[in-house]
């Protein structure tokens, strides 16, 4: 495989984490608490998605829209009927709840759809071969639908009052609070926001791949390292995080360990020495590891105020 | 069928008057029971109901010809969820729980190694449907199975992919005892043919993404890939390769075709060659196929796994009949004479010393236009 061809896949994964865990961080940001329930979140817009797009006929670019709309609300009534009864009880219990959110949807989520695997009714992909790498037009899509994101986000954190405002409430709710914003108010925003563009993620994954209750469960790994290691609470960070994972565990398979080490000769490898692609979800963990112990609050991971 | 339902008749009745011999107050209505694990939800959800239905099947017809030495069959089925964890829970519970003596079951040798392992310690038979490790040779003699065992088929798919004058090949199988058997056993046979083996790829059962492992196995462009997988993940790495342009020069050889032919998307499959398991011709299998869409109709999905299952199940009521009780030695003595009389929709299923399939029939087949096909 071309050089060329690995940073292709990197990006795309890396558009495809970025949007995951944006939202994580925002939540982990402005509400204090690890959601472990985000990705499952984002399998309930793939569903809602395919219901729109398969049961009711409408086209894959206006379910994805109407369901990343609908799930947004959906996590806004969870919020109010759960969450927010936990939110004066710490992180760790808010934490352990995510938990439970996070099965009860992926169990729903089965009972109404079924466990068996499903696909968007899109036409299948054709790649874009070029001598140097090949493409698919989704591919591209969820390049630059991972780079839009970024960039609505950036506008929205930095030119508009609710992004001022969340700004605020991250650093100090309460004196946010006294100064007249409405922290629940901007706290329903965020998990519309954060949820949302999982949902978009989610769909992105599922047309590359396939639709499954687990889903969630599966992507939640890397999800999170991507937060962690570019430091949980920063949406920068978590952007940065998905670029470098994203790259990892690309070039990590790609690399000839037996010719980098010297050991091509000694062992008689004659096929090379390369990671078994297995092990590509344990190449997350390492990075993470490696990253953390240089900086433990991830790469742009910064002290709290007070 | 006729001629069957008179041999399994004869010895029901052989077997009913010396029961009635030794025991003189035996309750009429008391069934037999024993159980069944398959994967009823799950990766291989589709094949576990075939095979259920096929069971069910073969337990309406041993009732319907005077049960057990006069005692009707029952058969409890459990779900092992398409997982050895979901299997080891189900056989847990039919031994422990329900008491039965006899097992049938499981699909895929990932569950059917753990559970057999198990079951055999416990000295309950255990009838392998759809496994085919060489591995479960090993377990023990409690363990049966009914299907023939991936030296055959392994050997027989390479030498089929041999006849394409391909050069270089590779393989991609899933992670667990059987897809590792087809590994060894496909690698083998084209090296013994003096022809280049590039890469083995093992993939995970339940990943969400199958591009690192396809990128590898494309790497270095072999004429032939092996390829073995479950339906769930079939569609998912024939679709990610459709969808990144890779293909073998010479094309997709596959072992068990059935196992994903109801599930893929027809146009990432086109013209994938291979095996599928079972007799495709004979008055048994016309005979089974016509009660089968009688009793499900024409809709219900079949797969070659539902007539292994049931097979096993007639030949679990025969060995159950000759020992006349349920001391399982006597019955895994019973199952060696059962599987030798017995004429199965699938063929021959006579059992070597190990309790394994002395042969096996494969048909050779394509897959295009959304079917599997006889390849000529």
């Amino acid at each position: 495989m071309s050089f060329t061809q690995i940073i292709i896949n990197s990006i795309v994964r890396a558009s495809e984490l970025a949007l995951l865990s944006l939202g994580l961080t925002i939540v982990y940001d402005i509400l204090g608490f690890a959601n472990f329930a985000h990705t499952e979140f984002a399998v309930v817009g793939v569903y809602l998605a395919l219901f729109l797009n398969v049961s009711l006929g409408l086209g894959i670019v206006p379910a994805a829209i109407i369901a990343s709309v609908l799930t947004g609300i959906i996590a806004i009534f969870i919020d109010r009927g759960v969450f927010k009864k936990m939110r004066s009880s710490g992180g760790i219990i808010v934490m352990v709840t995510s938990l439970g959110v996070a099965i009860a949807l992926r169990n729903t989520v089965r009972a109404i759809w079924g466990a068996s695997a499903r696909n968007y009714s899109v036409a299948l992909e054709k790649p874009i071969i070029t001598p140097y790498f090949r493409i698919t037009p989704l591919q591209i899509w969820i390049i630059v639908i991972g780079l839009a994101a970024m960039f609505l986000f950036h506008l929205l954190l930095h030119y508009t009052k609710l992004g001022k405002a969340m700004r605020a409430v991250s650093d100090d709710p309460e004196l946010a609070q006294a100064s007249g914003i409405a922290t629940e108010s901007i706290i329903t925003y965020v998990w519309f926001i954060a949820i949302g563009f999982a949902s978009v993620g989610g769909i992105l994954i599922g047309m590359e791949t396939y639709i499954l209750p687990y889903m969630g469960f599966a992507i939640i790994v890397p999800v999170f390292c991507a937060t962690i290691m570019g430091g949980i609470g920063n949406p920068y960070g978590a952007m940065l995080g998905a670029l470098v994972l994203g790259f990892a565990e690309n070039f990590g398979l790609y690399i000839n360990f037996g010719q980098v080490l010297g050991i091509e000769k000694i062992f008689h490898i004659s096929k090379g020495l390369f990671i078994p692609t297995g092990y590509k979800p344990a190449i997350s963990f390492v990075i993470l590891i490696l990253v953390l112990l240089v900086r433990p609050r991830g790469i742009l991971g910064k002290k709290k105020a007070g | 069928m006729r001629k069957l339902t008179l041999v399994c008749l004869g010895v029901f009745i052989l077997a009913g008057i010396s029961f009635a011999f030794s025991v003189q107050s035996s309750v009429a209505a008391e069934p037999i029971v024993i159980g069944s694990i398959n994967p009823l939800t799950g990766t291989n959800a589709v094949q576990g109901t075939d095979m259920k239905r096929g069971e069910a099947l073969a337990l309406e017809e041993i009732n319907a010809a005077g049960g057990i030495y006069g005692h009707p069959l029952k058969i409890i089925w459990e779900d092992t969820e398409s997982s050895p964890r979901g299997g080891m829970d189900a056989v847990h519970k039919l031994v422990e729980i329900n008491k039965v003596s006899v097992i049938i079951g499981a699909y895929s040798s990932g569950v059917s190694l753990p559970t057999g392992q198990w079951t055999n310690s416990k000295k309950v038979i255990q009838i392998a449907e759809a496994s085919t490790s060489p591995k479960l040779r090993e377990i023990g003699p409690y363990f049966f199975d009914v299907m023939g065992l991936d030296e055959v088929m392994g050997t027989k798919l390479a030498e089929f992919a041999l006849e394409s004058g391909a050069q270089t090949f590779a393989s991609i199988t899933v992670n667990n005892p059987f897809g590792i058997g087809i590994e060894i056993w496909t690698e083998k046979t084209v090296k013994k043919a003096g022809k280049t083996w590039l890469e083995a790829v093992r993939y995970d059962e339940k990943k969400t993404d199958y591009r690192a492992e396809i990128e590898r196995l494309f790497a270095k462009n072999p004429d032939v890939v092996f390829f073995t997988a479950y339906g769930t993940e079939s569609k998912l790495i024939l679709k990610q390769a459709h969808e990144m342009g890779l293909k073998p020069a010479k094309g997709w050889y596959a072992d068990y075709m059935t196992m994903w032919s109801n599930e893929v998307i027809p146009e990432t499959a086109e013209g994938i060659k291979g095996l599928v398991i079972g007799t495709a011709t004979g008055t048994r299998l016309k005979e089974y196929k016509a009660a089968y869409k009688n009793k499900y109709g024409a809709g219900a999905k079949q797969t070659a796994f539902g007539a292994y299952a049931y097979d096993a199940t007639w030949i679990a009521a025969l060995a159950l009949s000759i020992a006349g009780k349920t001391n399982t030695d006597g019955i895994a003595k019973a199952l060696y004479t059962a599987g030798g009389i017995y004429n199965g929709v699938t063929g021959d299923k006579s059992f070597d010393k190990d309790g394994m399939q002395v042969t096996d029939y494969y048909q050779r087949m394509i897959y295009t236009g959304g079917k599997l096909l006889p390849y000529k």
